[in-house]
């Protein structure tokens, strides 16, 4: 893999990654203070669909323009 | 006009998978009961799901640069394994054994995951497909 191609691999790891755990956590938190199970699915929800955006946005989208 | 790679893949590995499947299903009725039965539409749906996403996947990557079709493929598979995670831990919490039978539905999801694999690949060999060359150097 050249230098972008890995660099390119780590920010859509690492979006996955930061989404996921933050909204996760926004979720757990929010599970733990009302007392409820089903916040952390919506906030693993959320997640995923912010990382699929910046992805898209940043590589996907652009590649579509060119 | 002829069908696409993937619609081809899929008719290839759709059949055999559904046979396994509905095979893997009867057998598990006959020595599990209804459990085995409800394990084996279980397990024949979530592997359905997951193969024809990642159909769906390739279809769309079909005409893209190979860094997004990177992002695209590791957003199925994470997407793909949490899924998978919280579907297990509902089954695992929610339902019981007596209505589910996990063993019945471990073997039937592996048999059919090997029988779709097998039949992409049987219909991939089946393809013709143009292979650029590189070009002679004069």
């Amino acid at each position: 893999m050249s230098t972008s191609e890995e660099s390119a691999f780590w920010t859509i790891l690492s979006y996955l990654i930061a989404g996921l755990l933050l909204w996760c956590g926004i979720g757990l938190l929010v599970d733990h203070f009302l007392k409820t199970n089903f916040f952390v699915l919506i906030g693993m929800a959320i997640g995923l669909a912010s990382s699929l955006y910046l992805i898209w946005v940043r590589f996907i989208r652009i590649d579509s323009n060119k | 006009m002829a069908d696409s790679v993937e619609i081809n893949l899929g008719k290839g590995a759709v059949y055999p998978a559904l046979v396994v499947g509905v095979i893997g299903s009867v057998i598990a009725l006959l020595i599990k009961g209804k459990s085995g039965l409800i394990a084996g539409g279980f397990a024949l749906l979530i592997v359905f799901i997951f193969f024809i996403i990642h159909l769906i996947i390739s279809k769309i990557s079909n005409n893209l640069d190979p860094i997004a079709v990177m992002g695209l493929a590791l957003f199925s598979y994470f997407s793909k394994v949490l899924i998978l995670g919280v579907f297990l831990l509902v089954i695992v919490n929610k339902i019981s054994i007596e209505n589910l039978d996990r063993p019945s539905f471990g073997a039937i999801a592996i048999a059919v995951t090997v029988a779709w694999l097998g039949g992409e690949v049987r219909a991939f060999l089946k393809l013709k497909l143009h292979m650029p060359l590189p070009k002679k150097k004069n």
